[in-house]
């Protein structure tokens, strides 16, 4: 029986099919097409032969012994110790499960994670590796040496923006210096005022921690501004912080383990601000440790936090967040997207969690028709904020047909609920959860979504179906921008 | 000129006003009221803890006004004073929740003016301004010499302990405050200008040789402290007022 696994042996003649001759009757532009269609035909079939050939070169000799024995690394402002620290796991002779000893495939393994280690530090804008015989006069035969010439990417950006949108227009002027000490850092200033946020400034600092791989980061920032709470609770917020920290990556997404230490100030009172506003008026200091969890895909994203006060300053109190957010695809034109925010703050002290760590919701990127940190308990026009919050919204988004296909526009209907309750020193925590539970507020509404990466836009006329009396409504069209929505 | 409003807006606003469909109650508000029933006065604490009288020369001087003139009211010293009225303490909290300024306290109470204020004549009404100057600016600065110094836009940003005055204060001035008030009590009044009852001058009056009288140690303003001191009449008068102050507080 005739086996179809061995294909039978050429034999010369062979005829040439690389070329050919034009059928007759072409036009001039038929004839020009059909010489360039030709001529990048023979251009492929050249690259893919030399690729081939390289390929075939390389198995052929990749068992052959060759040794890495330098590894010399050309990159403008970079440590040594940073270079030595990220590049250590990769120095030495490596062999293969193939090979007892080093050859020109594990010395390509090598190449290949050294470039791969100095790109993952995002401080060159590109690498070129080069092997070369090693020049030492100790140099055995097969023994090579890695040059790698790095390129640094810009170590100065400075940005100046305005934006308008929330009920807010600022300004800001924000600085960056990387990889100024050499090893991967980057200092960052942001100064920015505005009608709601001023005299905002923070600076900020990471750097791969020594000794750990280079997703590991520490942090640390310093930060002070002044934030306007006129419009839900009668008073301006003054912040004065430090924090210090580590961030990683698992599986599991990005963690940031961080100290904070920070001073809130509730002060210039509006003439109508409410008694507990003016209670909670002056100084408070917080003295906490938090743990973010956060991971995020094109189609869904979570962020579960959690914060310990109390340590020292005034504030006491455990603070457990957990924020998830899912968007499926029904039709090509059509998907559904679906967010739900929880907060739960328990006081630790016989005194309420501080207004600055209350939560607040409501407004165009919360509960849509309900004015901004405007729902939950009120004390006169003041919202006095809460320690319970659950809201979650639902929203069919849809592309418009026609040219619009394409267009970064789409419409979308929602339907948006939340609830915001008190937990006060010595309330019964079921109690509280059940009455917050029992008295979602509720409201629907369509408009058009506008995607400027990572920015969103949205222009919406809905209506609050429920709410609480007191709780501060916003009948009709509004306006929302920012990166996230519920 | 009447306004003609567009029907389509009316109709849209009729239609919106109709939502939300249902309302819950409002939520229930932690009571804020004064615990005590009575009106509360805000004032900063005593740097002696539980000391009922203020540390603050303002505060402390309302606190004598009101138990000189036997209105009962509660204290409170945790509120900040940027929880007061106009960011200010003394503030007056009313049962009914509403806040007042200090100067809103005598009509927030109803408390009914007397003739003359309550000094002896209009003479004495306005000899009174002259002396509650005296103690507001002369006494005042004298015994402050640090408050509120002028900062300009670059002195603004650097902290008050950098630029503490170094300016000697004259207390000559004060000094002579201190003779004239003695001088004006005489060995045997109760009251000052010879009221026959407390009036807003001997309130003001106790309020600032309380705090000459109570500063500590190697204060700038000891020598305010010690000049009272010397005079029996004004430590006999600060003593009875003290009393009584404290008799209304307690």
């Amino acid at each position: 029986m005739k086996s179809w696994s061995q294909a039978p042996p050429l034999k010369p003649p062979l005829w040439s099919t690389a070329a050919g001759d034009p059928t007759e009757g072409l036009s001039l532009e038929q004839l020009r097409q059909w010489y360039e269609e030709r001529a990048e035909s023979r251009l492929k079939g050249q690259y893919e032969s030399t690729v081939r050939g390289i390929v075939e070169l390389l198995e052929d000799a990749s068992s052959a012994p060759l040794r890495l024995t330098a590894l010399r690394i050309t990159a403008p402002h970079t440590s040594q110790a940073f270079l030595d620290n990220l590049l250590s796991p990769y120095l030495g002779s490596r062999k293969t499960s193939d090979s007892p000893y080093s050859t020109v495939r594990s010395v390509l393994k090598q190449t290949r994670d050294v470039t791969q280690a100095l790109a993952a530090t995002s401080i060159f804008t590109s690498l070129q590796p080069t092997l070369v015989r090693s020049l030492s006069p100790l140099a055995e035969t097969g023994d090579v040496e890695l040059l790698v010439v790095a390129k640094g990417r810009s170590r100065r950006f400075l940005k100046g923006e305005t934006n308008v949108g929330n009920s807010e227009a600022s300004g800001s002027i924000s600085g960056k210096l990387f990889n100024t000490l050499g090893c991967g850092d980057s200092l960052s200033v942001v100064v920015s005022t505005g009608t709601r946020t001023r005299r905002s400034t923070e600076i900020s600092f990471d750097q791969p921690l020594p000794g750990w791989e280079l997703n590991t980061r520490g942090e640390g920032g310093l930060w002070e501004y002044e934030r306007d709470w006129t419009g839900w609770a009668g008073c301006w917020e003054r912040q004065r912080g430090a924090k210090a920290g580590i961030s990683t990556r698992t599986l599991l997404g990005h963690h940031t383990l961080a100290y904070t230490l920070v001073s809130r100030q509730i002060h210039t009172l509006a003439p109508t601000a409410s008694l507990s506003t003016r209670l909670a008026a002056g100084t408070n200091i917080k003295s906490s440790f938090t743990h973010t969890l956060q991971n995020s895909a094109p189609n869904w994203s979570y962020r579960l936090a959690q914060e310990v006060a109390g340590l020292a300053g005034d504030a006491k109190f455990v603070r457990l967040e957990a924020d998830f957010s899912r968007a499926i695809p029904l039709t090509t034109n059509l998907s559904t997207s679906f967010t739900a925010r929880t907060a739960f703050i328990r006081p630790l002290s016989e005194s309420p969690v501080p207004l600055s760590d209350r939560a607040f919701l409501g407004g165009p990127t919360s509960v849509r028709m309900f004015r901004m940190n405007n729902m939950g308990p009120h004390d006169g026009l003041d919202a006095t904020g809460g320690e319970l919050a659950a809201s979650a919204g639902l929203s069919l988004l849809g592309n418009f047909p026609g040219r619009a296909l394409f267009w970064p526009l789409q419409w979308q209907l929602f339907v948006n609920s939340g609830t915001l309750g008190r937990l006060l020193p010595g309330d019964d925590l079921a109690t509280a959860v059940r009455t917050t539970l029992s008295r979602p507020s509720v409201s629907v509404g369509l408009g058009l979504v506008g995607r400027m990466d990572p920015i969103r836009v949205e222009f919406n006329l809905g209506v609050p179906l429920a709410a609480a009396k007191g709780e501060g409504l916003a009948r009709g069209w509004s306006v929302g921008i920012g990166l996230e929505f519920l | 000129m009447a306004t003609t409003e567009n029907p389509v807006l009316v109709s849209v606003h009729k239609f919106l006003a109709r939502f939300p469909l249902y309302t819950y109650p409002a939520w229930p508000l932690s009571t804020t009221a004064p615990p005590s029933g009575l009106p509360t006065l805000w004032i900063h604490p005593s740097t002696k803890g539980q000391e009922p009288l203020s540390s603050d020369v303002e505060c402390l001087k309302w606190q004598a006004w009101l138990a000189l003139r036997g209105v009962a009211v509660s204290l409170r010293s945790d509120v900040h004073p940027d929880g007061g009225v106009d960011g200010k303490l003394p503030t007056l909290h009313l049962p009914d929740n509403t806040v007042h300024p200090a100067h809103a306290i005598p009509s927030a109470l109803s408390i009914a003016s007397l003739p003359h204020e309550g000094y002896a004549s209009a003479e004495a009404e306005l000899e009174s301004k002259a002396f509650l100057a005296l103690l507001e600016s002369t006494l005042h600065k004298a015994l402050f010499p640090d408050e509120n110094p002028p900062r300009g836009p670059i002195t603004g940003i650097l902290p008050p302990e950098w630029l503490a005055s170094v300016k000697p204060v004259s207390f000559v001035e004060a000094r002579e405050a201190i003779t004239a008030l003695s001088g004006r009590l005489g060995s045997t009044d109760v009251w000052f200008l010879g009221s026959e009852r407390p009036t807003a001058l001997d309130a003001a009056a106790f309020a600032y040789l309380h705090t000459a009288l109570t500063l500590k140690v190697g204060h700038p303003a000891e020598v305010i402290k010690r000049e009272v001191e010397r005079r029996p009449n004004l430590l006999r008068f600060h003593q009875n007022v003290e009393e009584e102050v404290r008799n209304a507080f307690q």
